[in-house]
């Protein structure tokens, strides 16, 4: 397992979710996606059951195409702050995933020294269960705005400060470190350790006309 | 005025045009004020904006810097975010300008800004024009906590005082103090709402903060 792909750049492509009598074209439509991923040369999918299967039916899908899945559906608020995340623990369990991806800080996070430790304090705590329940990594997944600073610390710095080792890791993405104004090799190297999956993407420039 | 303050100048900045009509008028005001250096600080616009038009600017900067070299001056390049477009034939703006400037009469002046802003390594940018680089324009580049509900998508960025942003100056100033360069010059295009000599202190300050003399 090397090369995975998000689903993100498929999202306008994403068979619909059906049902009645249309469930068996749109079950057929995701079995195609996969195959077409699976041709393109990717191992493995950034996704979690979709909605529709049962995990079980998903995974046979999976199996089928070749393809393994590498980390689970992501947690978001309000899941985080209580004990709704079992069923995407108990989905990346049976699909195997071993990570599960935390996406940027909610919003009620920026510009907030309070619930930004909130946020902090929980995604440990999260993060506990997930590795000593099911050795299963919670991953945070940046964007630029997480450069954003809080009493002069950027909220990743704060995340990566603040979080434990064992039970807190990152999932960069090497377009949002550089459009964040980090540098990219720098947080790689820092992040050794604490790093089980990278989302790479170029950073392109298209100005036509310019101003300066 | 300058040597009333005790400061120095350490580059202009000029139009190409200008400079190829009038080189011993430049030649005279750059040894007037014991400068070097004069930067040019964009691609001249009546260019198409493709790789030939960069080949055509790049070509007449060549003849204007060996103009302007018999007089002990260096021309400079001044990037912003706009030269690491990628053209078809596979390279950036700035590829074809280090490939093809030539190196002992046009030198780059980076902007650590504009360099992060187009995709660039600032640490590997600046290594590159090792010996090719005698002044560097320094600014930092921030994230501002916009309103989430534009989009994840949306990066506000801003210009910024040196170490309010998120740019790994440490690094930045060992690498070109490793390197020899000259002079920082210290540029934010817009203090936003805050005070402009503000800015400019703040700037200073963590220069010194983070290593520099």
């Amino acid at each position: 397992m090397k090369i995975a792909l998000s689903p993100m750049p498929l999202a306008p492509y994403m068979p619909k979710p059906a049902y009645g009598e249309y469930i068996n074209t749109y079950k057929h439509d995701i079995h195609t996606m996969l195959h077409n991923i699976k041709k393109c040369g990717f191992d493995g999918l950034e996704m979690g059951t979709p909605e529709g299967f049962s995990t079980m039916e998903y995974k046979a899908f999976m199996d089928e195409a070749g393809l393994k899945v590498v980390s689970g559906k992501g947690l978001r608020y309000p899941e985080i702050l209580g004990n709704d995340f079992k069923k995407h623990m108990d989905d990346c369990i049976c699909l195997g995933a071993k990570n599960v991806m935390v996406s940027n800080v909610p919003p009620v996070v920026l510009g907030n020294q309070d619930e930004l430790n909130k946020f902090i304090k929980n995604l440990n705590r999260v993060g506990k269960i997930f590795m000593e329940e099911a050795g299963i990594h919670v991953s945070f997944h940046n964007h630029a705005i997480d450069f954003a600073k809080i009493n002069g610390i950027s909220m990743l710095e704060q995340i990566f400060e603040n979080t434990d080792e064992r039970y807190v890791f990152f999932e960069p993405d090497t377009h949002w470190l550089q459009a964040g104004g980090a540098h990219v090799i720098t947080w790689l190297k820092k992040l050794k350790g604490r790093m089980y999956m990278v989302h790479f993407k170029d950073y392109g420039i298209d100005c036509l006309t310019y101003t300066f | 005025m300058l040597d009333a303050l005790g400061m120095e100048m350490s580059a202009y900045s000029g139009n190409l045009y200008d400079i190829d009509l009038n080189t011993d008028a430049y030649i005279d005001e750059c040894s007037f004020f014991g400068c070097d250096e004069i930067m040019i600080g964009t691609m001249p616009t009546d260019f198409p904006e493709d790789a030939d038009g960069y080949m055509m600017a790049i070509n007449l900067m060549n003849k204007v810097g060996q103009k302007i070299a018999k007089g002990g001056v260096y021309l400079s390049y001044h990037n912003h975010a706009q030269e690491f477009r990628r053209f078809k034939n596979g390279k950036t703006g700035m590829d074809l300008l280090y490939e093809n400037l030539e190196p002992n009469v046009v030198h780059f002046m980076l902007d650590t800004h504009w360099v992060q802003s187009g995709g660039g390594d600032v640490i590997q940018w600046i290594e590159k024009c090792k010996d090719r680089m005698q002044y560097i324009h320094v600014k930092d580049y921030r994230i501002r906590p916009a309103n989430y509900f534009t989009g994840i998508g949306h990066v506000d960025k801003q210009f910024a005082q040196i170490g309010e942003g998120n740019l790994p100056w440490p690094l930045i100033i060992n690498t070109c103090l490793r390197q020899g360069i000259k002079s920082f010059i210290v540029e934010q295009d817009f203090p936003y709402d805050e005070d402009p000599f503000d800015c400019a202190a703040t700037s200073y300050h963590n220069l010194i903060r983070y290593g520099l003399k």
